[in-house]
C-alpha cells in the first residue's frame, strides 16, 4: 500500500456526497480493509474507529480482494475463513503497489522479509543507504522501509540521501537520519480534514503545534487543498 | 513540513498562484511605494483618502470572509473552534490591511491632503 489514508479518505468523501445528495440513509458504506487495522498508527487508528462509528461504516477486516466481476457487480475477498463476495453498487479499489519493474528486475531489491515481495529496495531504513551497494542509495516510494510512502517523505529522505552521497564522495561520511517522517492529511468531509504526521516510531509529528493533529478543521482542509500541491511541486523543483 | 524558509515560502506561493505571481509582486511593491508617497503627501494617516481607505477595507474584510469557505470548496459550517474562526478572523484582517492601504494609497497620492480647519 502506498498512502494508507487513499482508502480513507475515499470513504469520507463517498459518504460526503451521499449526505449532500440526500441520499446517505437509503446507503450502506462498507469499509473493506486488508487487515485488522484502519491505520498503522495507533492513535490514529483509534481515532478512525471513533469517525468510523459516528458515520456509521460499517467494516470487515482481513479481507484482500482477489477478484472483481463488474458484470455482476460482486468483488471476491481472501479471507481467514476463505473466499468471501460482496455486491456492491459502487466499489473504489486500492490496487496492490509494488516497485517499478526496473527495480523489481534488478539486483536492488530486498531478497527476503517483508518488503522482497514487491521488489522495494533494500535500504536502511535510517541512512537510505542500500544495505549491499554503498554507493546506492534510495529516496521515495521505492524504498523499502516501514512508512514513508508520501510525497511529504521525499521532502525529508532527500538531504538525508543527498547528506550520505556527498559525505561518502567526500571521505567524510554522512550524519543526517531518515525518522520515518510520513505526513498523511487524513479529508472527513469535503471541507475538513487531519493533518496526520508521524514517524517509524508511530510518534505524532506536527508540523505546525498549534494544529491538533487528531482534530478535524477547515485549516487543516485549506492547508491539504491549496498549500500542499504548490509545496510538492516547488519541491521537485528544488525550490521547497 | 521540513526547513520552512522565506525562500521556500516563496516558491510555494509563485506555485499557487502561477502566472499571477509576478503581476501580483510587482502590484504590490508598486501599492507599497503609492503607499509611502499617500503618507509623506497626506502629512500621515489621516484626512478624507484615510476615511475611504477603511471604509473600503471594512467592505473588503466583510467580503473575504464571506467568500472565503466558497473558494476554498468549503462552507462555514466546516469551522471548528478557535482555530478555524481565528484564521476566517486573520483572512478579513489581511484583507482589511490590503484594502484600505490600497485605497489609501490611490487617494492620498492623488489628492491634495485636507486643510484643517
Amino acid at each position: 500500500m502506498k498512502c494508507a489514508g487513499a482508502p480513507l479518505k475515499q470513504t469520507f468523501l463517498a459518504d460526503d456526497t451521499l449526505r449532500r445528495a440526500g441520499t446517505r440513509s437509503r446507503s450502506e458504506i462498507v469499509y473493506n480493509a486488508h487487515n485488522r487495522t484502519l491505520f498503522s498508527v495507533p492513535l490514529v487508528d483509534t481515532k478512525l474507529h471513533e469517525l468510523f462509528a459516528r458515520q456509521d461504516f460499517a467494516v470487515n477486516w482481513d479481507h484482500v480482494l482477489i477478484a472483481i466481476d463488474p458484470g455482476r457487480h460482486v468483488a471476491t475477498y481472501a479471507t481467514p475463513s476463505g473466499p468471501v463476495e460482496r455486491a456492491w453498487d459502487f466499489i473504489n479499489v486500492i490496487p496492490p503497489m509494488r516497485a517499478p519493474d526496473a527495480v523489481r528486475n534488478s539486483p536492488l531489491p530486498w531478497q527476503a522479509g517483508p518488503f522482497a515481495a514487491d521488489g522495494w529496495i533494500e535500504v536502511d531504513k535510517a541512512t537510505l543507504r542500500h544495505l549491499r551497494y554503498p554507493n546506492v542509495f534510495g529516496v521515495g516510494d521505492v524504498n523499502g522501509v516501514p512508512k514513508g510512502k508520501t510525497a511529504a517523505s521525499v521532502k525529508w529522505q532527500a538531504p538525508v540521501a543527498v547528506d550520505h552521497l556527498v559525505g561518502t564522495i567526500t571521505g567524510k561520511g554522512g550524519t543526517e537520519r531518515y525518522n520515518g517522517y510520513t505526513s498523511c492529511p487524513l479529508i472527513t468531509r469535503a471541507g475538513e480534514a487531519m493533518l496526520v504526521e508521524f514517524d517509524y516510531d508511530n510518534n505524532l509529528t506536527p508540523s505546525f503545534p498549534f494544529v491538533p493533529p487528531l482534530e478535524e478543521h477547515w485549516l487543516s482542509w485549506i492547508i491539504k487543498e491549496k498549500g500542499l500541491k504548490a509545496n510538492y511541486t516547488a519541491m521537485l523543483r528544488g525550490r521547497a | 513540513m521540513k526547513d520552512f524558509t522565506i525562500l521556500s515560502m516563496v516558491a510555494i506561493l509563485q506555485e499557487m498562484l502561477g502566472g499571477l505571481f509576478w503581476p501580483a509582486a510587482v502590484a504590490a511593491v508598486a501599492a507599497a511605494l503609492l503607499l509611502v508617497a499617500a503618507l509623506v503627501r497626506q502629512h500621515g494617516f489621516h484626512g478624507r483618502a484615510a476615511r475611504i481607505g477603511l471604509a473600503a477595507g471594512v467592505v473588503a474584510a466583510a467580503v473575504a470572509m464571506l467568500a472565503a469557505p466558497a473558494l476554498t470548496q468549503s462552507e462555514f459550517a466546516n469551522l471548528h473552534g478557535l482555530l478555524d474562526w481565528g484564521l476566517l478572523a486573520a483572512i478579513g484582517l489581511a484583507a482589511f490591511l490590503g484594502c484600505a492601504a490600497t485605497v489609501f494609497a490611490l487617494f492620498g497620492a492623488a489628492t491634495e491632503p485636507q486643510r484643517r480647519a
